[in-house]
C-alpha cells in the first residue's frame, strides 16, 4: 500500500453524501432572499414603489403576527418552518451513506456500486441453478445480501449450492463492510422459462 | 475525488437547519400557551415603539431616510457574494498535471536545470484504451484530481451486468501496473466500478452466461 491515508480519505468520501446539491439548492434560496431584501431597501431608500413589500410595511406586518393571526394559523406556520429546519439538521448530521462498498485497498483503491454486486450475485447464483439471471432477485443492504430465487416450474433447484455459491462469491470479493447472505427459494416457480 | 468542502456544507446546514427548528417550534409553542402568547404580544409592542426610535435615530438629515437602508444592501451583497463563492467552490479539485518534477541545476555537473510535467491527460488516454478491449467493461472514464495535494487518478467503469467485480478490478489492477512501469513511479488510483443504466441495458457477456436447461 503506498499511500494509506490518502486511500483512506478517499474512500471515505466516495462512500459518502458530499451534501452538496442540498447544500447548493439552500445557498440559491438564500441569495434570492438576500437579493430581494437588498432590492427592496434601495428602492425604499430612493422613495420608489417597492416589488412586493417595502422594508418598513414588513417590519410592522412581521411584529403584528401575535395580533394578526390566529393562534392555530401560528401553530401550523410554526410547526412547518420547525419541520424544515428538523430535515436540514437531519441531513446534515445522518452519514448520508452512499450504495457502494469498499474493496481491499493493495495497489489500487476500489469502490465498488451494490447493482454491480448484485447482478454478479445474481450471475452466480443463476449459473449455480442453472436457470435464466432474471429469475434471481438481489438486494444488497449495508450488511446483507438478499438472495431470491424463482426457480423454473418442473425443475427443482439446489438451495445447498446455491449459498454456498453466493457465500464463496462474496468472500472472494472481500468488501468492507462485509455482507451477509441469506437465499431463499421462492414457492411459486416461473411457467416457461 | 473533488475537494468539496464537506465540513462546510453541513456546518451552514446544521445551522440553518437549527434556526428553522428553533424559530418554528418557539412560535408554534408560544401560540400554544396562552400566558406566552400575551407575552409574546407585549414584547411585539415593546420591539415596535424601540424599532421605530431607532428608525428616528438612524435618520439622515440630508436624506430624509434611515441609513439602515444603505446598510442593509451593503450586508445583503456581501452575504450573496459569500454564498456565490461558496456555490461555485463545490465539486472543484480537478488537475492537469499528474507528475510535476522540478529539476535543480547541479553545480559540480553542469545541468540546465527545469521542470518536467506529465499531464494527466497522458494515463486518461492510455489507460481507457487499454481498458476498452475488455469483455466486460461497456465504457470507462479516467480523470485527474488534485487530492490533498497528491495528484490521484480516477478510474470509472461501466461494466455489463453480471460481470464480476474481482475480475475486474483484477484486469484493471494489471493496466494499471503495466503504466506505473511506463510513469516510472506509482501514483494514487481509485478504480469505481459502476452499475447504472448502461449496465441494466447492456447484454450479458455471451462468453459466460450458461446454457438454461439441459
Amino acid at each position: 500500500m503506498t499511500h494509506p491515508a490518502l486511500y483512506r480519505r478517499i474512500l471515505r468520501r466516495e462512500t459518502h453524501s458530499p451534501r452538496a446539491t442540498i447544500a447548493i439548492s439552500v445557498a440559491i434560496v438564500l441569495i434570492v432572499v438576500f437579493a430581494w431584501i437588498g432590492t427592496e431597501s434601495v428602492l425604499a431608500l430612493l422613495g420608489r414603489p417597492a416589488l412586493l413589500v417595502a422594508p418598513a410595511d414588513a417590519l410592522t406586518s412581521t411584529l403584528a403576527i401575535p395580533t394578526a393571526l390566529l393562534p392555530s394559523a401560528i401553530i401550523g406556520g410554526g410547526a412547518v418552518v420547525a419541520l424544515i429546519g428538523l430535515l436540514l439538521f437531519l441531513v446534515a448530521v445522518l452519514p448520508g451513506r452512499r450504495a457502494r462498498h469498499t474493496g481491499l485497498v493493495g495497489r489500487t483503491a476500489v469502490v465498488v456500486d451494490n447493482a454491480v454486486i448484485a447482478s454478479a450475485l445474481a450471475r452466480t447464483a443463476s449459473n449455480t441453478a442453472n436457470i435464466d439471471p432474471d429469475q434471481v432477485i438481489v438486494t444488497i443492504g449495508h450488511r446483507s445480501a438478499d438472495v431470491r430465487v424463482q426457480p423454473t416450474s418442473g425443475y427443482s433447484v439446489n438451495h445447498e449450492r446455491i449459498t454456498t455459491a453466493v457465500q464463496g462469491q462474496l468472500e472472494t470479493l472481500e468488501l468492507t463492510p462485509a455482507l451477509r447472505s441469506t437465499v431463499t427459494i421462492e414457492q411459486k416457480g416461473v411457467v416457461g422459462a | 475525488m473533488n475537494n468539496t468542502n464537506r465540513a462546510l456544507n453541513r456546518l451552514g446546514l446544521l445551522l440553518l437547519g437549527l434556526v428553522l427548528l428553533v424559530i418554528g417550534s418557539a412560535a408554534a409553542v408560544a401560540a400554544a400557551n396562552p400566558d406566552w402568547f400575551e407575552r409574546w404580544q407585549s414584547l411585539a409592542t415593546t420591539v415596535e415603539t424601540a424599532s421605530n426610535d431607532v428608525v428616528a435615530a438612524t435618520t439622515l438629515d440630508g436624506l430624509g431616510q434611515s441609513w439602515l437602508l444603505i446598510l442593509i444592501p451593503v450586508l445583503a451583497l456581501v452575504l450573496i457574494v459569500l454564498l456565490l463563492a461558496f456555490a461555485f467552490r463545490q465539486g472543484q479539485g480537478h488537475a492537469r498535471a499528474l507528475v510535476t518534477e522540478k529539476v535543480t541545476p547541479n553545480t559540480e555537473q553542469p545541468s540546465p536545470g527545469g521542470s518536467i510535467v506529465v499531464e494527466g491527460k497522458v494515463a486518461e488516454q492510455a489507460i481507457r484504451q487499454a481498458l476498452d478491449s475488455h469483455p466486460e467493461i461497456v465504457s470507462s472514464s479516467v480523470s485527474t484530481y488534485l487530492v490533498a495535494k497528491t495528484p490521484a487518478l480516477r478510474i470509472t467503469t461501466q461494466v455489463r451486468r453480471g460481470a464480476s467485480p474481482q475480475v475486474v478490478r483484477a484486469y484493471i489492477d494489471e493496466t494499471v501496473a503495466a503504466w506505473d512501469g511506463l510513469l516510472g513511479r506509482e501514483v494514487p488510483v481509485l478504480i469505481q466500478i459502476n452499475g447504472g443504466f448502461a449496465t441494466r441495458t447492456a447484454k450479458a457477456s455471451r462468453v459466460s452466461s450458461p446454457s438454461i436447461h439441459p
